[in-house]
């Protein structure tokens, strides 16, 4: 696990410990925690009865079920907040649940790209999609008649051959009537990858660009070093 | 070069290949826009796609015992040459770059500085590149382009250090930067 989640001495411990069975879920849950709050959190779960920590595991993995509504996902909230003030630890007193919850909701981009750890944002799009699909019992030449896109443009994009692009996810999600970011987390990074898409692709140069690569190309060529450098592997 | 001479922050470059996949789950460019993109580009389809489509080249960037420091790419792209009216012209542009977070700044050695060895095996990725091309009478240009986020400061810092010119701010908060490419290797 330390691979997956390096510097974090107290999730490696969590996991250590035998008699707190942390799931893949609820530690994509609390990786999306604030650190500080991660960390009194599990510090309050490891000292917590095994009843409670049972209890409180099993609230994680609703937060993070994606099909759990907003109504489920606040009682959960609360579940949580009532099971650690049942304990007698003063760490708790500092605990803000509901800055976890809104923070939580809210999915700042950073922390919630965190929070899928290594795995990329377009496997976690495609796993999240397919769940929706199923959930809302919608096959693929439905959801691609609702995008006026064709089956096989949608079905390509379930084997994973392409990244859609953030227009598209945008679209997607309006059509499924979700949150963009329940099947992207970090939309900042999707419009970063359509901008390097782009400029790969032929294009016109804008005049300034033009001018100014006018500009260069009369000018020396750069000074700097280049070197080869060797290879590690056969 | 025998092991007995390589200097310790020596970096290695091999092309990635698919098998390479394994090591990239561990790989982040960091927390910043930029790098979280960085870090998609290579560990999701992008990376394949720009291999497939647009023939760009893609290093690994390791150490001599193996650990990923980071990754660099080569590509081609065209332009419109004399704009607007002209032929489009081949220019080589580096789609990606990027060091794992836990090695910027590293080492403190600026010689060794697993940055400049990055950019600088890159610029001489790109005469070679550009040479190539010549040779088989393709027009190109001498010019390597990149666009970098106009406020990763450190990383056009870093390129204005190694010759490359910001030349206008594009479109999406880019900058677009270029150089011109010598046909002498300065090594």
């Amino acid at each position: 696990m330390a691979k997956f989640f390096k510097g974090d001495a107290v999730i490696d411990q969590a996991q250590n410990n035998t008699h707190l069975p942390l799931d893949v879920r609820a530690i994509r849950w609390l990786l999306q925690l604030p650190p500080d709050i991660r960390r009194q959190l599990l510090v309050a779960i490891t000292e917590s009865s095994a009843q409670v920590q049972e209890e409180l595991l099993a609230q994680i993995k609703v937060l993070e079920n994606p099909l759990a509504d907003d109504s489920e996902k606040k009682r959960a909230y609360g579940t949580i907040r009532n099971a650690l003030g049942l304990q007698a630890c003063q760490d708790l007193l500092e605990l803000d649940i509901d800055q976890c919850e809104i923070r939580s909701v809210v999915k700042e981009s950073g922390a919630a790209y965190m929070a899928s750890g290594s795995k990329s944002q377009q496997s976690v799009f495609y796993e999240k999609l397919e769940i929706l699909l199923n959930s809302k019992r919608l096959t693929q030449s439905e959801l691609a008649a609702r995008l006026g896109m064709s089956q096989p443009a949608i079905s390509q994009m379930l084997t994973r051959k392409c990244r859609p692009q953030r227009a598209t996810i945008l679209r997607i999600a309006a059509a499924l009537e979700v949150d963009p970011q329940e099947l992207w987390p970090d939309l900042e990074v999707a419009r970063a990858l359509d901008s390097v898409a782009s400029v790969q692709e032929d294009q016109q140069l804008t005049i300034p660009e033009a001018e100014a690569i006018k500009r260069v190309l009369k000018g020396k060529p750069a000074k700097a070093p280049a070197r080869p450098l060797p290879k590690l592997k056969g | 070069m025998t092991s007995e001479t390589l200097h310790p922050h020596q970096l290695f470059a091999d092309e990635l290949k698919e098998s390479d996949r394994k090591d990239l789950i561990d790989f982040s460019c960091g927390d910043e826009t930029w790098s979280r993109a960085a870090t998609e580009w290579l560990i999701g389809s992008e990376v394949w796609r720009s291999i497939e489509e647009r023939k760009t080249k893609v290093w690994l960037y390791r150490t001599a015992d193996g650990q990923l420091i980071g990754f660099g790419s080569l590509g081609v792209t065209r332009r419109r040459w004399p704009p607007p009216e002209g032929g489009y012209a081949n220019l080589l542009i580096i789609p990606m770059i990027g060091i794992d977070v836990r090695y910027h700044g590293q080492p403190s050695d600026k010689n060794w500085r697993y940055s400049h060895q990055v950019i600088s095996h890159l610029r001489y990725e790109s005469i070679l590149a550009w040479n190539e091309h010549v040779e088989n009478k393709k027009s190109i240009l001498p010019l390597l382009l990149l666009y970098v986020h106009r406020d990763n400061h450190k990383a056009i810092r870093l390129y204005e250090k190694f010759g490359f010119d910001g030349v206008q701010a594009a479109s999406n908060d880019l900058i677009l930067m270029a150089q011109k490419l010598s046909d002498e290797l300065a090594l």
